[in-house]
């Protein structure tokens, strides 16, 4: 091994009672990458992270944390490691600055009200620092989460789910704030069910299904591995089409969502016509072409297509 | 050792800082004592001319306080674990030890806060003083760390909020009393009598009437003992049953 890897795992399993939550876990994060890990509920992201963040021990396997075995060198650890959970973790009872001030005597750092300062400057959270957590807005108390994990200079920052319960603008401001941190070297690993977050953050990322890497790579990677294009159908008889479609040689596959038929197939500009003649007395409404997204990647690789709640659909 | 101390003292800051909102929890602690000592012990004062009863109620249902809210407070420990609150506490380098450690003191500071108020209301109508303060101290600090430490091992080992309320009641009531808390070890039949003497309730009472009443029936320094035992001995279990909790 020529460099020492951020996060590095090696047949990780594990097991609660008769749930197999992680079933030989491989991964591999290379020192200031901003890795996604992506998948289903349940298909044991957070299980990872709570491994790699030494707060659950595997059934079996190994985790190296910057070379440090997560189970055996746990107070090795622990100072290099920066996390904002899924489930709120702030204490509510307390102001924000508290909560910062607790967590800088915990990791001991000195100058506390400086590196504070500085956390809640780049969170943009200065203003309401003093305000109680109980009466700040979601948005808010995440960007709190992430100051908090950086303010004692972690080497890896363990995001899961950052966005999870957003709404749509606090999830924007909060990907501005995090595309911030690119610059200062820091490795993050975000795991999220959301495809478009993966795509906009993460340089690579790994498909977790079942317990399991079923892909990993560039975003860009994955989707040409999946390879085509979309085409994307509204008919007046969409169940009609189908059968149709499916007979066709050039294409590859045909599903439905929320009644508009997608079709893949190699290169759409030469299929495009072709498929028209054929579905015209179905009455076309709408045509629209497109490249393979991560979407379609997770989808081709779990064989599943993921809701906005992060449940198999 | 100047980390495990420095550590405790962090736990102790934020568990001090979240006391702040629980204005109502600490008016109930104080006003249930006064109005049992009212309904109680004024009545039970005219069953005996030679028994000060309310005094010696009062700093009996003190010590019931201050037991069951730590025993209350070692639940809550393990209850944030199993809600996650802890996990921020948990991932930074800090021992499990010196968590469990800065959690009781919190309780302690906490309950010396109680006593105090309570004592100088009861003051008023009872003869409950500060005859002793160091052995009343030193029965708050034993009975804090026996019983949060007993409270850690309840809840580690029945996960269920609801079994722990009914395990906590049967265990609890019988400890109670047959304690001394609400009447003299020695008036007790025979095998009760034994049952209150393996009790180390009995003597954190005991030394806490010395300290609040001057009187006592069991010999100071057997309190002592018994008290430093208990308090070391329940902390160590503690210690070690939340950190078997979160191992699994």
């Amino acid at each position: 091994m020529t460099e020492t890897l951020a996060v590095e795992t090696g047949a990780l399993v594990k097991r609660y009672e008769n749930v197999l939550a992680l079933a030989g876990l491989d991964l591999a994060i290379e020192p200031g990458c901003f890795f996604g890990l992506l998948g289903p509920n349940g298909a044991g992201k957070t299980t990872a992270v709570s491994i790699l963040c030494t707060l659950l021990r595997p059934t079996s396997g190994e985790a190296r944390v910057f070379g440090k075995d997560v189970v055996r060198e746990r107070p090795a650890v622990r100072p290099l490691l920066g996390i904002v959970f899924q489930d709120p973790s702030l204490d509510t009872e307390l102001t924000g600055r508290e909560n910062l001030d607790i967590h800088a005597r915990l990791y001991r750092l000195p100058e506390r009200a400086a590196r504070i300062e500085q956390a809640l400057d780049m969170m943009d959270m200065a203003r309401d620092a003093d305000r109680g957590v109980r009466s700040l807005s979601g948005g808010m108390r995440r960007r709190l989460e992430i100051a908090r994990g950086l303010l004692h200079g972690p080497s890896v920052l363990f995001l899961d789910e950052p966005t999870l319960g957003l709404d749509v603008h606090a999830r924007r401001s909060l990907w501005q704030h995090l595309e911030r941190l690119r610059d200062g070297g820091l490795t993050l690993v975000l795991t999220t069910h959301a495809m478009d977050e993966a795509a906009r953050l993460c340089e690579r990322v790994a498909i977790l299904n079942e317990g399991r890497i079923v892909a990993a790579g560039t975003p860009r990677e994955l989707c040409q591995e999946v390879g085509g294009d979309h085409i994307e159908l509204e008919l007046d008889r969409p169940e009609d089409a189908l059968p149709l479609l499916r007979a066709k040689p050039n294409v590859r596959d045909v599903w439905m969502e929320n009644r508009t038929v997608v079709i893949t197939v190699e290169h759409a500009p030469t299929e495009l016509v072709p498929l028209i003649e054929t579905l015209k007395t179905l009455g076309i409404h709408a045509v629209r072409m497109r490249e393979v997204n991560l979407e379609d990647a997770f989808v081709h690789f779990t064989g599943h297509k993921i809701d906005a709640a992060g449940n198999l659909a | 050792m100047t980390t495990f101390f420095t550590d405790v003292a962090t736990i102790l800051r934020r568990e001090l800082l979240r006391y702040r909102h629980e204005r109502v929890y600490l008016l109930g602690q104080i006003l249930l004592p006064l109005l049992a000592v009212v309904f109680i012990g004024f009545p039970g004062d005219r069953l005996g001319e030679s028994v000060d009863y309310a005094s010696f109620l009062a700093s009996g249902l003190l010590m019931l306080i201050i037991t069951s809210g730590a025993i209350g407070g070692g639940y809550t420990l393990i209850e944030d674990v199993q809600r996650g609150f802890l996990r921020p506490i948990l991932v930074a380098p800090v021992t499990r030890t010196s968590i469990v450690v800065g959690k009781i003191l919190a309780r302690l500071l906490l309950s010396i806060f109680i006593v105090s108020v309570m004592v100088l209301i009861l003051a008023l109508f009872t003869n409950l003083k500060l005859a002793h303060p160091l052995m009343a101290l030193g029965s708050l600090a034993a009975m804090t760390f026996g019983f949060v430490g007993f409270g850690i091992v309840l809840a580690t080992s029945l996960r269920r909020a609801e079994s722990f309320r009914s395990v906590a009641v049967f265990v609890t009531l019988p400890l109670y009393f047959l304690s001394g808390m609400f009447f003299p070890v020695q008036t007790l039949p025979g095998p009760m009598r034994y049952v209150a003497l393996v009790n180390p309730l009995t003597y954190g009472v005991d030394l806490f009437r010395y300290g609040t009443t001057d009187v006592n029936e069991i010999p100071l320094v057997a309190d002592g003992l018994v008290l430093l035992v208990f308090a070391v001995l329940m902390t160590a279990i503690a210690a070690r049953a939340f950190e078997r909790r979160l191992a699994g």
